[in-house]
């Protein structure tokens, strides 16, 4: 059963004119930060969402939430179309659906206790009837992330960052969400702790029965949260699948860039990985290349890359990949079918 | 050895080292003592003035001597008294004031920094068409409407910079409101209301206090200025400006001690405050503080 | 791979560098000894806050006026420690040349691609003309691949890719014989970062320079370094030979460490992690400074700190393999 189902989604940031631009009429442009995504998380599922940056990962995953409204397309949450929701009820709404936050600092309020931080969305969602069986609450939950419950009237920058990460963690799960959006939650930590606040999250995934939106950037770490994970390129799918899928036989050209492109620390591995780093960088996304967004870069380019959009569609090892070197066969097999 | 715990006086050990080791913490301690100063003048005033400071107590324009330390004025008052009665009206009227200021200035910001739209654009160009103006001429005009009275001259300081207050506010919300913190409580599902009044206000607050303790200074000269015009409180309540006025009309019959004295007070308060406002600008900014 | 025989570039003995905070000095750097040698890469690997970005600022002497260098730094023979603002000026760019992590902020954004290379090379070559700096300006863009032409845009112009490859150029225009590059693909994507990492090795092979590169990433140093240098709360703890750090890690803090990288193989499913946090540098514990978070930690380990060992080929600076050399 799907928790969690989003449907061509699309979301346009207009471009800012000069005025110089508004004067002389120059049609408005638009960042086309997600342009026609479609993928459902079920309940239980880790969905892994990786790509470079300007790929509309986070701001897909904010969409999600809807702290970000699409352009276009309906987003399911739990059997429910919360498209166009109220803001009463998506407020209501948001006891089910959390997030965790990059960076950690940057999430709390500097001028909050840790305490009140966490104590808000106890008191919007009115869980625990009093005020000391809140704080109770709060600090069993500081407890279950490593943390002494003494913190409670500390500051944000009194904590080391991997502190103030469990702290969002403790923030986010406080209110026994049914989904949760992790956003690059590891990236600005450090190694050792990195992997300790990984352990904590799965060991969190386990006992709170929790689906996650696992946005990274960093493909090593899906290997351990995620039952699925999808590649995005400028705004769109262009592979998903398990992490065997993605990681042993990566079958987009853009996947086995990525693959090819981490740092691995094993000298040996580095020394025998064949790099096929693409020239170039990731284009523009306000005017998208036409075709495969990935064609101009891509080393296997045919004619058909550069006017035809490929299709996202399963390959026969049951993955989705969006590339005309597979879509030809697999579109007539399935024409077939 | 870890010390976790430090004892009383060693963290007031820390505080004055804060206040006298560096310049900026010397620079506040000065400001705040002239201030101190100026606020015992005016709640002690009675007790302090040698005279009463509306009374004939001498001859005309008599020089400073051991039994009037400043002068008198042309109508035999003790300028001394005058000028330590005056600061009652000054202080009062540029705490009033400023207060006003910021009542009104403060929640229009927040309001229009974080609602954004048409509101935004409607109060900023009212604020801003407000802000061109010359502070005082925009104040003359204003009291010259109003006329006179303490609450009346706060109003026309208030209409003055109740902009300073909306812009800061204004900026700072709208740089604040996309902080990460403020799409958590969102995430939350925290109210508007909310958002704004636990998550916005205080991180804004800081900039504000500056800007407060800076108006402070100017809304004093201000005031100075309006009763100086003419347009301040009405005679005999002693007031610097209005004696600084009537004190010039004689500076040519030599009488330099009718402007020079209320002249001075009004220098002084002035600097005080700026002072004050500079040194707490930098304890209050961290990435200041870090620096030294 | 050994490449003891090369000329020592860059000597430090004993070096400590302590900057001050507010109220107490942070011991940021407390005693490493390191030699890098003509064409060599070093990587320095650590933490945030073990002290590695201090040791890559110190060497340049970027740190604030008040910091403490103790020791010797020899920097082509000549120990900069005692240098003042007006000589280390002229070590700055000629003989190392820095690449800073956040290109955006480290280079100044108003100012043209093209004036920021005239500043750099009138401060060494008074007398240079600008069209003279504009030739020397677009080979050196060449070689790092950016047109020209884009010499006449504005930092901002670029992306964050491309403005670090203006960074290593300008890093790299006074053919300076060291070049320390301080996290220098941290806030890149990964395409871009391998990218540049392939950039830096080919320029460090044309222009035969060392590099100190200070970074957390274990595997851009797999890739990069010869040899490795691991820093804990500011020690090197172990220095060696990147295989020998890799597949003989000897320290017990290098050995964890390696483990709890996340890996790419998907057999291997165990997380590990080192327990605790590192201990404040302000006031350090007498002893190694690692024993509260080590498994194999000895009584001696929390009195007194242990010296440095040479030992296969390398060094560690662990109680554990003192008794060896002793008998030695």
């Amino acid at each position: 059963m799907s928790l969690v189902r989003l449907q061509d989604i699309r979301k346009y940031f207009p471009v800012k004119r000069s005025i110089g631009e508004v004067l002389l009429r120059t049609s408005q442009s638009f960042v086309k930060a997600v342009d026609g995504i479609s993928f459902e998380i079920k309940a239980g599922e880790t969905f892994g969402l990786v790509g470079e940056s300007g790929s509309g990962k986070t701001t897909t995953g904010r969409i999600v939430l809807r702290l970000i409204e699409p352009t276009e397309g309906t987003i399911e949450f739990d059997g429910k179309d919360i498209t166009k929701l109220g803001s009463d009820e998506m407020r209501k709404l948001r006891k089910d659906m959390q997030i965790i936050f990059q960076d950690p600092m940057a999430a709390l309020n500097p001028y909050m206790k840790i305490g009140d931080a966490i104590k808000h969305g106890l008191d919007i969602h009115n869980i625990g009837n009093t005020q000391s069986e809140r704080k109770k609450l709060i600090c069993e939950m500081l407890e279950r992330v490593n943390l002494q419950a003494d913190l409670y009237d500390r500051y944000p920058h009194e904590l080391s960052g991997g502190q103030r990460q469990r702290i969002v963690i403790a923030r986010a799960l406080i209110l026994r969400p049914k989904f949760v959006v992790a956003d690059e939650a590891l990236a600005m930590l450090d190694v050792s702790v990195r992997s300790q606040l990984l352990q904590l999250l799965i060991e969190l995934k386990k006992e709170m029965n929790l689906t996650f939106l696992f946005i990274t950037h960093d493909l090593a770490t899906t290997k351990y949260m995620c039952n699925r994970i999808g590649v995005m390129y400028l705004g769109k799918f262009v592979e998903i699948g398990t992490y065997q899928h993605i990681y042993e036989s990566p079958m987009h050209p853009y996947t086995k860039a990525l693959i090819s492109a981490i740092p691995e620390p094993d000298p040996k591995i580095m020394e025998s990985k064949k790099r096929l780093i693409p020239e170039g960088e990731v284009p523009n996304p306000i005017n998208p290349p036409s075709g495969c967004r990935f064609h101009p870069r891509c080393p296997y380019v045919m004619d058909v890359c550069k006017n035809v959009e490929p299709p996202l569609v399963k390959s026969p090892d049951d993955r989705l990949i969006a590339c005309h070197l597979y879509t030809e066969k697999s579109a007539v097999q399935q024409q077939d079918s | 050895m870890a010390r976790d715990k430090k004892f009383v006086s060693e963290r007031i050990g820390d505080f004055a080292r804060d206040l006298f080791g560096s310049g900026t913490g010397r620079l506040t301690l000065i400001g705040s003592f002239i201030l101190i100063f100026y606020v015992i003048l005016a709640v002690f005033a009675p007790y302090i003035a040698p005279y009463d400071p509306i009374e004939r107590v001498g001859l005309s324009l008599e020089p400073p001597s051991k039994d009037f330390w400043f002068g008198t004025d042309n109508l035999g008052r003790d300028i001394l008294s005058r000028v330590i009665y005056g600061s009652r009206i000054a202080l009062s009227i540029s705490f009033l004031g400023v207060a006003v200021a910021f009542i009104i200035g403060v929640p229009l910001g927040l309001i229009s920094g974080y609602v954004g739209g048409w509101l935004d654009r409607v109060l900023t160009l009212i604020m801003d068409a407000m802000y061109v103006f010359p502070g005082l001429i925009l104040a003359i005009a204003v009291a010259a409407v109003l006329g006179p009275g303490i609450v009346n001259i706060s109003i026309s300081i208030a209409v003055v910079y109740t902009p300073t207050y909306f812009r800061v506010i204004r900026n700072q919300v709208a740089a604040v409101k996309d902080e990460m913190y403020v799409e958590a409580a969102r995430a939350l599902g925290a109210k508007r209301w909310e958002i704004i009044l636990k998550y916005i206000f205080p991180n804004v607050l800081p900039s504000v206090v500056v800007v407060l303790s800076m108006n402070l200074a100017d809304a004093l000269m201000t005031e100075a200025g309006l009763s100086f015009l003419g347009l301040g409180i009405a005679p005999p309540t002693p007031d610097w400006g209005f004696d600084l006025n009537s004190g010039q009309r004689f500076v040519l019959s030599r009488a330099w001690w009718g402007i020079v004295f209320p002249g001075l007070a009004i220098v002084f308060a002035a600097l005080g405050f700026s002072i004050f406002s500079e040194g707490i600008n930098e304890l209050l900014n961290p990435t200041i503080r870090e620096r030294r | 791979m050994a490449k003891n025989e090369g000329e020592a570039v860059l000597r430090a003995e004993n070096l400590k560098i302590h900057y001050k905070t507010k109220k107490s000095y942070v011991k940021a750097v407390d005693g490493i000894d390191l030699t890098l040698r003509k064409g060599e890469t070093i990587g320095i690997v650590g933490e945030s806050g073990c002290g590695k970005s201090t040791f890559g600022q110190g060497i340049l002497k970027l740190l604030p006026q008040k910091t403490k260098y103790y020791g010797k730094l020899l920097v082509r023979d000549v120990d900069v420690t005692p240098l003042r603002e007006n000589d280390m000026r002229k070590v700055r760019g000629k003989v190392v040349g820095m690449i800073f992590q956040d290109p955006m902020t480290s280079l100044n954004p108003i100012t043209k691609v093209e004036k920021l290379f005239y500043e750099t090379l009138e401060e060494h070559n008074p007398g240079i003309s600008f069209n003279e700096s504009r030739e020397v300006t677009a080979q050196i863009l060449q070689k790092v691949g950016i047109e020209p032409r884009r010499m006449r845009e504005y930092p901002f112009q670029f992306s964050g890719g491309m403005r670090q490859r203006v960074m290593i150029a300008l890093a790299l225009v006074l053919n300076p014989d060291i070049i320390v590059a301080d996290e220098p693909t941290t806030s890149l994507d990964v395409i871009v970062q391998a990218q540049i990492l392939n950039l830096l090795d080919e320029l460090r092979q044309s222009y035969n320079a060392s590099i100190i590169l200070i970074t957390h990433d274990l595997g851009v140093v797999a890739e990069m370094a010869d040899r490795i240098a691991v820093m804990y709360a500011g020690h090197i703890v172990e220095q060696n030979e990147k295989e020998k750090i890799y597949y003989e890690p000897k320290h017990p803090y290098t050995k964890l460490l390696l483990k709890s990288i996340p890996n790419t193989n998907p057999k291997d499913l165990e997380l590990t992690f080192i327990p605790g946090s590192p201990p404040s540098l302000v006031n350090p514990p007498i002893g190694c400074r690692f024993a509260s978070r080590c498994p194999y930690k000895m009584s001696i380990c929390d009195e007194k700190e242990p010296p440095v060992v040479e030992i296969d080929g390398g060094m560690v600076k662990c109680w554990l393999y003192t008794q060896g050399s002793d008998n030695q």
